[in-house]
């Protein structure tokens, strides 16, 4: 059945809604295991943060995310020495190799994604993380959802809700 | 992934309206300190010139460029007046309304001209985007490049230049050819990437 993606949206500016792009803007998307834009997992992983500290810092990143990716600027140049940069790669079955790529935002929030064609961007997890490393199992969780993300854009193309 | 294990994360989701409901309204200030930091991260990113660089030309401690470009101060015009002028601009204050794009910056070059989306094979399509050769070899520093470009060489007899793309009017290539001269640009593009690399060594 594979996954839908939907555009991350923060409320600002206020109501929510879809950011405004250049054709050269790269556009954030979140992971949907429906198609609706309510069943996207950042907002699970929103949801599952906590304290009203980290979710305000992970909504401060989302926003930093959003203003750098309008412009269109290769990211890793928007952000200082280390905060965006490969989290991890990965074999896919087929023997190419994966980047995860990670921003670390505001030094309490973790955001994972990877590029997709046509200059589509796609948030896989927020994690409030205050170490440097990855669990063996939150890296596992992240590949699966890449490997969920690139199998069904490969499959059945990018299916936006 | 099936999406049954992924769905165990989001059991019980509301509506993502609701993502943030729990916090206070997002601080237009802070949002505003952050658009002006990254514009000029990608000025100077646009530049080639790195955070050192920067410290360099304004005398700065290379912390305070990391700190200007974090999005967390309340710059000054004097700061943002020294860190443009490092990078060979100036600026102005250019207002718009709450539903207006932003004026285009010097990083947003994108394309002249839209053609549109025309099938080559089976469900295949491109799209087919006219650009200057200055738009082009912008793209091209910036990393946001197109995947493939058309090379054509002004000739008079145009039925021997225009190669054949099924689904594609003529006309429309010519209109392209008119515009791109390919081998002017890839000479321009490698010349300044030559000049970027002798900045650096």
């Amino acid at each position: 059945m594979g996954v839908f993606f939907t555009r991350l949206m923060v409320g600002w500016p206020e109501p929510l809604r879809r950011p405004v792009d250049r054709p050269e803007s790269w556009k954030v998307y979140v992971v949907c295991v429906a198609e609706r834009p309510g069943a996207n997992t950042t907002m699970a992983d929103v949801r599952a943060l906590g304290s009203v500290a980290d979710k305000e810092a992970a909504r401060n990143s989302y926003i930093k995310f959003l203003n750098r990716a309008q412009t269109g600027v290769n990211l890793s140049a928007l952000y200082d020495e280390g905060e965006c940069h490969v989290a991890f790669t990965y074999t896919r079955e087929d023997g190419s190799i994966e980047k995860v790529w990670r921003i670390w935002g505001n030094s309490k929030t973790r955001l994972y994604f990877v590029y997709l064609p046509d200059r589509r961007i796609v948030l896989l997890k927020t994690l409030a993380k205050r170490v440097d490393q990855l669990s063996e199992g939150e890296e596992s969780e992240i590949r699966d959802i890449a490997e969920a993300v690139i199998q069904t854009y490969q499959s059945m193309g990018f299916r936006e809700v | 992934m099936a999406n049954r294990e992924i769905a165990v994360h989001v059991a019980g989701g509301r509506a993502s309206e609701e993502m943030f409901a729990d916090l206070p309204p997002v601080d237009f200030l802070s949002v505003k300190l952050d658009q002006v930091a990254t514009n000029l991260a990608a000025l100077m990113a646009t530049a080639g010139l790195t955070r050192s660089a920067i410290a360099e030309k304004c005398n700065w401690h290379k912390s305070r460029v990391s700190y200007v470009l974090s999005g967390e101060d309340n710059l000054t015009l004097k700061t943002i007046m020294e860190f443009a002028g490092a990078v060979g601009y100036d600026f102005d204050v250019h207002f718009r309304k709450f539903d207006e794009l932003p004026a285009r910056q010097p990083w947003e070059h994108g394309v002249t001209e839209s053609l549109g989306l025309f099938p080559v094979q089976g469900n295949q399509s491109v799209m087919i985007n006219m650009q200057t050769k200055h738009e082009v070899k912008a793209d091209l520093d910036n990393g946001s490049g197109a995947p493939r470009y058309f090379s054509f060489v002004p000739v008079f007899d145009q039925s021997t230049m225009i190669p054949s793309l099924p689904g594609a009017s003529t006309s429309t290539l010519q209109l392209v050819s008119s515009s791109l001269i390919a081998n002017e640009v890839e000479y321009e593009y490698t010349h300044a990437r030559t000049e970027k690399l002798r900045r650096f060594d």
